[in-house]
């Protein structure tokens, strides 16, 4: 059975990136989520075995994002989607519970590796 | 991962691979070092196309194996090794257990690949088990020495160095530190953690820990974080069909070791 991913992020350009990346490495993507409300929704209904969280989302930012979806699943999977120059609030949602981060622009083996690093 | 729908095609093609490899190995050994730049270089990708797709296909014994490969193919490209009787009998084994361990992979049997990757990493960097706390000198210019100083006190010293193109150093470093917490208590790091956020550090940085752990699952331990922390490009053989329509193709891999861990001598 193939994990299944929800995708958090505002740009349908990055969801679809991902996406590609990840479901050709044999995931489900069961879901995506353009604001952190609607990861954290989302997450509640779908139950995915990985997140992919971006940080800057309109009403609910990313980290928040996370700190809600980890109230609900402490053992929740989430790794971070970063640009450069964020690693403060990288360590932020790493405290919040996120699990690892990769940092855009995105080549497929680093998010691959990533992802692995996440569920292994 | 369920990469079960790709195994097949990973079998095939690092068959192919691996029995590429033992040609160049056959070359190599007929021409001696004085030819060796192209055997090495095709012997080397094949390698490499072997580890990004045995990592995409979660198979972290082929993966682990071919990365010290890589390690020791890199060095004997530049260089830095010599080619010679003890390293294509080394090179000619190594082969043979990559074909057990693909095989075993697929077939979701362990092959047992200690004596051989302990072979890979003694040549590859004689005495690196043996470094102590003196290599921190003040020249830190060469890439290879210890940039931090050793902090003082109880606790297994414990030094990491991250590879030279690293994203979000800083980040990372933080995320080896909490790591490292779950395996003991961390006393003290050097620079502080809070430098490390700031990435105001090198390439490297050296803690305590005090671990009831022994010295076996420490390395364990090390094993685990250093295979967990490599970030090699391995694009165009990465999840097949992903061809390379979101990379720079030709960029180069860093195959270089991005965590070592030192025991402290007492």
């Amino acid at each position: 059975m193939s994990h299944t991913v929800l995708i958090c992020d505002d740009a349908i350009f990055m969801r679809t990136m991902v996406g590609d990346i990840l479901s050709q490495a044999g995931f489900e993507v069961v879901g995506e989520a353009e604001t952190g409300l609607q990861a954290v929704e989302k997450y509640r209904q779908l139950k995915p075995d990985l997140v992919t969280m971006d940080i800057v989302m309109p009403d609910m930012g990313g980290i928040d994002a996370v700190r809600e979806i980890c109230k609900l699943d402490p053992a929740a999977r989430i790794l971070m989607c970063s640009a450069m120059g964020q690693q403060a609030l990288v360590v932020e949602a790493i405290q919040a519970g996120a699990k690892d981060f990769v940092v855009k622009p995105f080549q497929p083996s680093r998010v691959l590796e990533a992802v692995q690093r996440v569920l292994g | 991962m369920d990469a079960s729908q790709y195994a097949d095609l990973f079998l095939t093609e690092s068959r192919e691979h691996v029995s590429a490899m033992n040609q160049w190995l056959l070359q190599l050994e007929r021409d001696g070092a004085a030819g060796s730049a192209e055997p090495i270089s095709a012997i080397f990708r094949a390698v490499h196309t072997v580890k990004g797709m045995s990592a995409t296909m979660g198979y972290v014994v082929v993966a682990e194996l071919s990365h010290e490969l890589e390690t020791l193919l890199d060095r004997v490209r530049r260089g830095e090794l010599p080619v010679n009787g003890e390293l294509m009998d080394l090179l000619f084994r190594s082969a043979d257990v990559l074909e057990s361990a693909i095989e075993g992979a697929v077939a979701g049997r362990d092959v047992s690949t200690t004596e051989v990757l302990r072979r890979l990493r003694a040549f590859a960097e004689p005495g690196v088990n043996v470094a102590s706390d003196r290599s921190t000198g003040s020249d830190g210019a060469s890439p290879n020495e210890w940039t931090a100083p050793a902090p003082v006190g109880s606790g297994t010293l414990v030094r990491i160095r991250l590879a030279p193109e690293t994203p979000l150093k800083g980040v990372r470093a933080f995320l080896i530190v909490q790591a490292l917490r779950r395996v003991g208590e961390v006393v003290i790091v050097v620079p502080p953690v809070a430098s490390l956020q700031a990435e105001q550090f090198g390439h490297d940085f050296a803690l305590r820990i005090v671990t009831t752990s022994s010295e076996a699952e420490i390395e364990r331990h090390r094993r685990r974080l250093k295979r967990r922390l490599a970030q090699p490009c391995t694009e165009g053989s990465g999840a097949p069909g992903s061809g390379s329509r979101w990379c720079t193709p030709g960029t180069p891999s860093r195959p270089d070791p991005p965590l070592r861990a030192v025991p402290a001598t007492r």
